[in-house]
This record gives structure tokens, sequence and C-alpha cells, in this order.
């Protein structure tokens, strides 16, 4: 099987959300809030970005969909549980949350995004030539 | 195509309906960013004059009126540091009359600290209105080496910033490697070989910040040698020397609220300036001490020390807090979130400060106590001694004129005692002096035999004279409360007493100076090692006969005082564990390791924080809720005169509302959400050195349309530095404009919290090591920022001495030392005071956290001190009411909390606690706790109705709430995503059956 535009879109969003998801445990053991959806829906994310890698399928537009949604579901999570710590940093107080985790919600934000931009990407191109 | 446009939306509804969510959990921050006010009052009726609360600058539309309110906001702030920088020592350089051209050395110097990281607004390098160091010295016609300027500019390093790193307690507070190795210079020391070389300025800084104390054990440079963050690091030393050898006038400005070892430096300067944090202007007051338009008449409020680790607080507190024992048992039983891991066993009792160092110099020079022990003096010292131990005590800062003071008078009342004193400046040049009075209560037999310990040496009261010309005089009269010389016995009379004994009143230059004239008085001299012979004649003695009535029973309520507090000493817990520091025995009770125990299990029991049983007789919930929902015609406006103690109309003006409305007023946050139709939401102001927010007068900078920011003031120490009563109530007065002007209903400001040692991260807040003057202090600020219809509410009321792991920090003390020093230093602004509200610590009273005391928040403050303020927690977030029904968080045991009689959350603008509560009195049918929210909402509305945000409601006055843009904004994004990914997913559908059917 010949590599498609969209065998690559879902490569990266698979690879970013997994960095993304060794970020959300770094983040976590530094303090930052734990929440299982975002470690699930970042896996089955992956999983459905891995599933189109292997090639056009009658299914291969809805995975592609589910996987842009449950990649965005695991972002936007990561980010809403950190509003504290970025409300901290905005405002120089140490009241809402951990100001120092800021940058790794930040971190966090920037790779889920291109990874769902990826993902959408893989949507629009077909997975096999 | 279908399949991609499909997934847009998708993504954008999942991301507009998680945000959302998120979005209204914090509206009331989104709303304070935004400025937007959600509740409008509307005029049913004739309003007349409704501005009660008028700024005495002018009208609140009136742009003049707002320039000439900031314009006295920065006079309030040079002035403090006009009259707050304390000169510590001068070989004869200061004033530089004639020097002109200056290099500044230090990363502090380009990049000063102005506040640290806390609350309130922040000035910064460039920021409006705020002026630097080189331009304060440029505005007293110095000039200052632009190359080197520059140069440290571009250098990568930068200055300690008391920012934490990862690991979220705090545990930054480093100085290392934050000046530049010497060799950095070399390419620029031709830019004073010939010039700019009249007067080097070195500025050294130290910031902690909130969260972060400065670290008892630091590394230096080289990154392994241990010591402490106060002491000089390497790259600073050599910055010194190279600056001694290249400069015949050196001078150092200490640009840090924490007590550096001033020592170290001394050898390689001919002065220096302790300056604090300057705020927005307080450079100009700098600037003009060192080229003495200003004649210095600051002191210092803090005891310098030769080792910053020779405080016995040092021990068991700061970054050196232990854990408990059995941590991991603790946190395995209970839980990691009950913040249950550190403990700080006040092994220190009274002595903080300059109390230990005097007393036991005292006790050194009257062969007592076993004071000339080596343990607890400097590394291989043979015996301890004072003047090895102290470079500058409290109190201490010297003029560039001179003073002579007389005691001319001590009347000694019922009450209170009258000192008089005569005031000359026997000097060449104009200035202030600082009258200091100070006293010594009696250390006798029932003292030792109860443990009743006592300072030799405390304040008492101060005052300033106006400017004095060369030979001018001055008399000043200082009133002492007598209720400040009591003791607390804790363990035979437990309650207060007057010792039976002679008691001494004495004036000095400083506390050390104080205490040496009363042992004049009692017939010590230099033989008996006093390091200086005092002067008999500024004491006065009388004799007290033993009393343990007087202060016994409150005056405001007449409830009796009595140990409330046993149950946060360690011993209590476990027998013997801990041994408090005793004058009785130096030798033996100085504190040389941290004392740390296993948590019992009677001990978890509490540190679980869950033990409310609903009692037997509560009512039922209904009976109290049948109270509610009966619409009496009473407005906000009618109750701002109605006492509080006329309960059954503030009564009827809260059982207007529903049982539902109720929680909004535990609701306290940037914006306070409105309580029902009774009160509109307002903001409050947040920082013991400036209220936060920004003006509401635009104003034009450069072309452009800019809001200007409320004042940053100087770090507290610098302000109690003063010595100034005047100023102080100047600061309470300014930050009441800054509020009444910013619409805030309360400040939580004040810094009542106590410099236990010298490296707490907030000492910049906080007002001083010692209690009286915290007292003192508060109580003048709070009473000046009140009568501009801000309400002041002091921070963190009590307790929250320390940075690091601040939450759920187990802090066990002897009653003794609480009453009489973190309770002191809170009282002065609370209850003499009368504080309209209070923000609570973090701290942990024993094993119970400072909200859930029962005998801190009603027995105290309620029954014990009669006052009726608003009670609010430090930061305790909640955005989801449902989550905070049980066991989930030493801050989320709501109904703990309001049963020991909290009664607001702080940074809970959803009032999600409050909806706990509400819903454990529903589900449990406990009409105690729907009692205790109605009695929160009376102290809470009794509040508002005392401030400016009754400004412009009438007594026919409503409140109509808005729904901000942004809420609307999402909740199209919501609907319009919504249909557009039905739209798509059907056309995806359609499309894909289409090729289907073609196939």
């Amino acid at each position: 099987m010949k590599k498609s535009l969209g065998f690559y879109f879902a490569l990266v969003s698979a690879v970013l959300a997994a960095v993304g998801l060794i970020v959300f445990f770094v983040y976590t053991g530094n303090g930052g809030e734990m929440n299982t959806v975002v470690i699930a829906a970042t896996i089955a994310g992956i999983l459905c970005e891995a599933a189109l890698m292997m090639g056009e399928k009658s299914y291969t537009d809805y995975l592609g969909i589910a996987g842009a949604v449950l990649l965005a579901v695991a972002m936007t999570y990561s980010v809403t549980g950190g509003l504290g710590n970025i409300a901290d940093q905005f405002q120089g107080i140490v009241m809402f949350g951990k100001a120092e985790l800021a940058n790794l919600n930040f971190a966090m934000l920037g790779i889920y995004l291109v990874s769902v931009v990826a993902a959408i990407g893989a949507c629009f191109t077909k997975k096999s030539k | 195509m279908w399949s991609g446009l499909t997934a847009i939306v998708a993504v954008l509804l999942v991301i507009s309906i998680i945000g959302q969510g998120a979005a209204l959990g914090y509206a009331d921050v989104i709303n304070n960013m935004l400025g937007i006010d959600p509740v409008i009052i509307v005029e049913k009726g004739e309003a007349g004059d409704t501005t009660y609360f008028k700024s005495s600058f002018g009208a609140f539309d009136d742009i003049k009126a707002q320039e000439a309110m900031l314009k006295a906001s920065f006079e309030q702030n040079i002035n403090e540091m006009r009259e707050g920088a304390a000169l510590l020592y001068n070989n004869g350089v200061l004033p530089l009359k004639t020097e002109t051209r200056v290099s500044l050395f230090g990363h502090a110097s380009v990049d000063s600290a102005y506040q640290s990281s806390s609350a309130g607004t922040k000035a910064a390098d460039g920021g409006l209105n705020v002026i630097n160091l080189r331009q304060a010295l440029e505005g007293q016609n110095f000039v200052v080496n632009p190359t080197l300027w520059d140069h440290l500019k571009a250098s990568t390093v930068t200055r300690n910033n008391g920012a934490a790193g990862w690991g979220g307690a705090g545990v930054s507070g480093s100085v290392a490697n934050t000046e530049d190795p010497i060799g950095y210079y070399d390419t620029v020391k031709s830019s004073w070989a010939n010039d700019y070389k009249d007067v080097a300025i070195v500025t050294f800084a130290r910031q902690g910040a909130e969260g972060t104390d400065l670290k008892m054990q630091d590394v230096d440079d080289d990154g392994v040698t241990v010591m402490s963050s106060l002491a000089l690091h390497q790259n600073e030393k050599d910055l010194l020397a190279m600056v001694r050898s290249e400069f015949d006038k050196v001078v150092v400005l200490l640009n840090s609220p924490n007590q550096m070892e001033v020592h170290e430096i001394i050898p390689y300067c001919d002065a220096i300036l302790y300056i604090g944090f300057p705020g927005h202007q307080g450079f100009v007051g700098v600037a003009e001490i060192l080229r003495g338009t200003v004649n210095p008449s600051g002191k210092l409020v803090d005891t310098y020390a030769t080792s910053s680790l020779s405080a016995p607080a040092t021990v068991n507190s700061g970054t050196q807090s232990p854990l408990y024992a059995n941590v991991d048992h603790i946190n395995a039983t209970i839980g990691a979130d009950e913040f249950a891991e550190y403990m700080s066993f006040q092994a220190e009792g009274i002595y903080i400060g300059y109390r230990y160092y005097e007393t036991r110099y005292a006790d050194y020079v009257m062969g007592k106590g076993n004071a000339k022990s080596n343990v607890g003096a400097l590394a291989g010292a043979s015996e301890w001694k004072y003047e090895n131990e102290v470079q500058f005590p409290f109190g201490y800062g010297q003029s560039y004129t001179t003073f002579e003071q007389t005691l001319d008078k001590v009347e000694v009342g019922e009450d209170e005692i009258t000192v008089t004193v005569t005031v000359k400046n026997t000097g060449s040049v104009a200035g202030k002096s600082v009258v200091q009075v100070y006293a010594q209560t009696p250390y006798g037999e029932y003292e030792i035999a109860n443990k009743v310990e006592k300072s030799a040496i405390q304040l008492a009261g101060f005052d300033k004279t106006g400017m004095l010309e060369p030979n001018g005089t001055e008399t000043v009269t200082v009133t002492v409360d007598k209720y400040l010389l009591a003791s607390y016995d804790y363990t035979k009379e437990k309650g207060y007493i007057l010792s039976e004994g002679d008691y001494y009143i004495s004036i000095g230059d400083d506390c050390h100076d104080a205490l040496n004239n009363i042992l004049a008085a009692q017939g010590y001299t230099t033989a008996n090692g006093m390091t200086a012979n005092g002067n008999a004649a500024k004491s006065y003695k009388w004799h007290q006969e033993f009393d343990n009535e007087k202060y016994n029973l409150s005056p405001e309520t007449g409830f009796e005082i009595t140990n409330q507090f046993d149950d946060c000493d360690l011993n209590y817990w476990v027998a013997g564990s801990g041994v408090y520091l005793s004058r009785n025995d130096w030798a033996g009770t100085y504190p040389v390791a941290p004392t740390t125990v296993s948590a019992t299990d009677a001990m978890l029991d509490i540190l679980d924080g869950e033990w409310y049983e609903k009692a037997a007789d509560a009512p039922s919930y209904a009976e109290i809720a049948a109270n509610f929902g009966k619409d009496e015609g009473i407005t906000l406006a009618m109750m701002k005169d109605v006492p509080y103690s006329d309960r059954a109309t503030w009564l009827k003006f809260i059982y207007q509302l529903q049982p539902e409305d109720l929680p909004a007023a535990t609701a306290e946050s940037f914006t306070c959400p409105a309580v029902g139709n009774l009160s509109p939401a307002f903001k409050v102001g947040d920082g013991a050195d400036s209220v936060g927010g920004s003006l509401p007068i635009k104003i034009n900078v450069n072309g452009e349309e800019v809001t200007i920011p409320t004042t940053r003031y100087c770090s507290k120490p610098i302000l109690t530095g003063t010595f100034n009563p005047d100023l102080m109530s100047g600061r309470g007065t300014a930050m009441g404009e800054d509020a009444l002007w910013s619409k805030f209903m309360i400040n939580y400001n004040m810094g009542v919290n106590l410099h236990r040692t010298p490296f707490g991260g907030r000492s910049f807040e906080y007002m001083s090591e010692c209690p009286i003057m915290s007292y003192l202090a508060g109580e003048l600020e709070t009473v000046a920022m009140q009568k501009c219809g801000t309400l002041a509410g002091p921070k963190h009321a009590v307790g929250n001495d320390q940075e690091f792991y601040r939450e759920g920090l187990s802090c066990f003390f002897n009653e003794q030392a609480f009453r009489e020093t973190t309770l002191r230093a809170g009282e002065g602004s609370i209850r003499a005071g009368q504080a309209g509200g209070l923000m609570q610590s973090f701290s942990r009273f024993g094993l119970k956290w400072c909200s859930s005391s029962y005998a801190y928040n009603t027995t105290v403050l309620r029954n014990e001190w009669g006052w009726h303020g608003c009670i609010d927690t430090d930061a305790a977030p909640a955005f989801d009411a449902a989550a905070y029904v049980d066991d989930s968080g030493y801050k989320n045991h709501s109904v703990e909390v309001i049963t020991a009689g909290t009664q607001e959350w702080c940074l809970d603008g959803a009032g999600a606690h409050g909806m706990a509560v509400l819903k454990q009195a529903k589900e449990t049918d406990d009409g105690y706790l729907l009692q205790l929210l109605t009695e929160a909402a009376i102290n809470w509305e009794y509040a508002i109705s005392r401030g400016n945000i009754i400004n412009g409601m009438s007594a026919t006055a409503e409140f109509v709430e808005i729904t901000p843009w942004w809420e609307t904004a999402i909740e199209y994004m919501v609907i319009g995503s919504a249909v557009l990914t039905v739209a798509c997913g059907a056309m995806l559908v359609y499309s894909k059956m289409g090729k289907k059917k073609e196939q």
C-alpha cells in the first residue's frame, strides 16, 4: 500500500497526541490536576488515527471525525483543568492553582491543537493511494 | 469534503461545550478581567444625593479629581520611603552632596524588585508612572554610567525573583547565580576608569513570593556549598571586592524586605541603606536620601542578626519545616488531598525576633538562665554573646543629625500609661526623630513555675516628631494601652494576668538601647557584660500587684477569656514531644533539631477534617426555611444605618430571600455575586501594598487611551519603619481612596502576619517581627481606610507566617505564644480597628485548618472580641457544588468550616461551598446549617451596607442582573456549531449514500 497524504496526517496526529499524553503525565506528576477523560480520549483518539493509517475503508470517514473529536476533548480538558494555573500566571498570584504549571498547560494546548488540526486534515484527504 | 467539514464543526462543538462549563466556573474572574458589572442598579423613585461616601478629591467623573488623588497616592508612596528607609551604616560618605557621576552595580540596580509576586498592582520598569532607580537619581542631578547600565541590562543573568519552580510547594527561593561572575565586568571597566567614578552604588535584592519562602539551606554560586539565601553569595562578594578596589566611595542599597546578613557587606562599603521594595515611586525618596535633600529617619522593624539562621524559629519552620514522621501512613489513611504532610512545632514560643535576642542578652547580663551557653550561638562560638549575634537591632536607624531625647514624665493610670518625651535636634541639619517607647514586665518565681515567658523588652508605643531644625525641640506624648503589658498564663490561671513586681517603661534609639536603659536602672553596667552603659534616667519603674481579673472578661461582651487552644500544643497529642524555649534555661530549651512526630489515630481523625454531626436538637430544615420569602420592602440602602445589634430588622431583611439565594452570600471573589435582589455584585481589592485594579477614568498617553493602575506603595516594613502614625494612617487613607474610586467593597490587605523568621516569602507584605508593631500600625491603617468608605480586611488573619507548604501546614504552639504573638498581631486591625472583614490563612492551628477552628473564629473573634465583620477563608476556589459535599480535600469540608464560624469562601464566586452546605442542610433536614447560612448572610450584608457599594443606591433602587456578552457569545457558538455539525453530518451520510448508489 502506497502512503497517502491522509496517512501522514493521521500519523502526525497520533504521534503528537502521544506526546501530548506524555506531557500530561509530566504535568500531573508535578501536581497538575489528573483527569482520566484526557487519558481515555487521547488513547481512543490515537487508536482512531492508527486505524486510519490502515487505509481507506467504508467507515474511515466516521473514524476520522471520531479521532478529531476525541483529541479535541483531550485538548480542551487538559487546558480547562489548568485554568487556575493560567489565571494565577496572568494575575501574578497564587490562588486558583499553580502558576508554575501554566506553561505545561500551554504546551499541551499547542501539541494537542496541532494534533487535532492534523486529524482534521486527515479527514479531508484520502488514506491510501 | 463533508467528512473534513463535519470534523471541524464537531471539534468546535466539543470545545465550546466543554469551554462553556469551565468559563462559567470562572465567570467572576472573566467579568473582572473584562470590566463587566453583571448587575445594574435601576432607580425606581427619587434618588436624591446617594453618594454616601465621597472622595476627598472631588467627583468620581472629574479627571482632575482623579489626577489629584493619584498625585496624593504617589506622595504617600514617596513619603513612606523618605521616612521608612533605614540608614544602617554610614562612615560619613552620605549624604552625597557634591558627587555627580555614579556607576550602578548589581542586577537589582537595573532590574529592581518593586514588589514580590502576590496580589495587587504590579510595578515594573517602564510601567506607567513607575520611577526606576536611574530616573530617580537623575532627578537629583546624578549622572549614571550608561555603558555599565546597558551592559548589566544585556546580561543573561537575572536576579532572584521569588518564582517557584515545579514541585508545587514553593520550594524555590534560591539566590544562587543571580549576579554575574566578576569577569562579566571586564569589558566595561574602562567606563568608570576615568569617569562615573564619584561613587559606586551597589544594589542587592532578595525576593520571596506568595508560595515561596527564601531558602534556609540555599547553595552558593558554585552549586555545592550550602548556605543561607540571606548570606552574600560568592558572585556578590566578588562584585563588592572589585567595586571596593576601584571606587573610593561605595554605597550599598538593600532592595530586600528580608534581613540580609549585612556584616558581610560592611567591610566593602561606606554606607548601607535599607530600602525594601519601593513600589511605583519610592526610588524618589531613596535618591533624595542619598543626595541629602531628605534626612533619613526610618528604623528597622526587624532584627538584623549576624546569622539569619540563629533565630530559634528557623529550626522548625520555613523551608526547614519537617514532615510528619509517618507521612506515608497519613496520606494512605486520609488522602494526600488533605495536605497534612508537614508540621511546624513553634518551639520558639514568644521569642520571635528581638524578643529572643534581647531577652537572652538581658539574662546574659544578669547571669541567669544559662544565657551564656553556646547552644544557639554562632558556629564555633564558645559562648553566646549579643554583639556577635546581632548586627542591627529592632528600631535601629541612623540620621544625618543627632537628637537628644529626655523622658519627662510617665503617668501610670488604671488602663493607660502616658509617656512624655522632649526631643531636641542637637545636630546641624533638620530632621525627624522617632520616639520609641518600650516596656519590661516582671519575670519572677510565679512566671518560672507556671511557664509564663516574658520578653525582657517589648515595644509599647511610638510617635515621630515633625521636622526639627537644629536646636529645635518638640514634646511628644505616647499613650500605652496597659492591656499590651498583660501576659497569658496558659498553665495555671488559664487567662491573662498582670504579673507581680517591678514594671519598667523606657525610651531608646532602638530596642537594645531601651533595654540597656532599663538594665542601667537595675544597676547593671558594662562590667556585667552590657554592650554599653545605659541611661537610667530614660527609664521609669513602678510596682504592680498580681492581677488575674483585669483582662479576663471581654470588655465588649463580658465573655470569660480562658484557654481555647490547648489542642494546638503538640504535647496535648503526644506527651513530652515538644519543648518550648524558656528563658529559665536557654541552654536546655533552645531548639537544636526539628521536632516531628508520627500522627496518632486520634490526630488523623482531626486531620481528616470531617467531624460534623447533626445535633439531636437541631431544628428541621422546613422550620427555618419557612421564615424565608417574605417581601418586607426593605432595601439595602434602608439598612445602612441599622445597627448590627438590631437582630430583628436584619433577620427581616435577610428573610426576604429564598434559602437558595444564601450561598451567594458566602461567595467572595474578585467579583462577588449579587445576593438575590438584596445586594448587587461588586468587586474587592486585594493586596497589602496595593488594592490592584485600575482607576475609572482613562487618560491619553502618547495618543492612546489607557487606564491608570492603582498605586503600588512601599513594602510594608518600610511603612512600619517610618514609626510615623500619620503615614500609617495615610496609607489607610490612600488605599481607601484607591478602593473607593475602583468601587471595591473591601480591601484584603493589612498584612498582619509575623516575620517569624527572616526568610518569609511575604515579609514584604507583613509589618514586622513584632506583634505590637503590627497591632498598633494595623489599627491606624484600618481606621483611616474605613473612614473612606472602604472596609479593611486584614489578611491572613492569622498564622500565615511562612509560605513553604503553607497549605495545610500543622502549626503547633502553646496558648501564650499564640495569643501574645500571632493573635496579637491581628488584634489591632480586627478588634481595636474594627475591620469590616478578614481573610484567614491556609495554616492549620494544631490539626484543624484555621477556617475550621471554632476556637478562633467563634470563641475569640465573636465571643471574646465582640467582632462582627465578615470572615473569609483564604483562596478556596470551587466550581462544582456537587464535588464539595463530602471529604474531598482539606479546604472542602464546607460544613465543618461554616460550623466553626467562617462565613465566606475566597475565590468561590459561584458560591459552591455554600451550595454544599445548603445541600447537606436539605438532605439531612438540618435547620441549624440553614441558620448558619442566614448568619453568614447577615454579616455579609451588614459589611456591604457599611461601605462604598451603597453609593448610588437609594431606598427605592432595584438591582437588575444582566448576562455578560461573552456568555451569550459562547451560547451562540454552542448552538451554531451544533446545528452545523448536524447539517454537515447529514451531508456526509447523504454523499456517502450517493456514492454507494453510483457504485
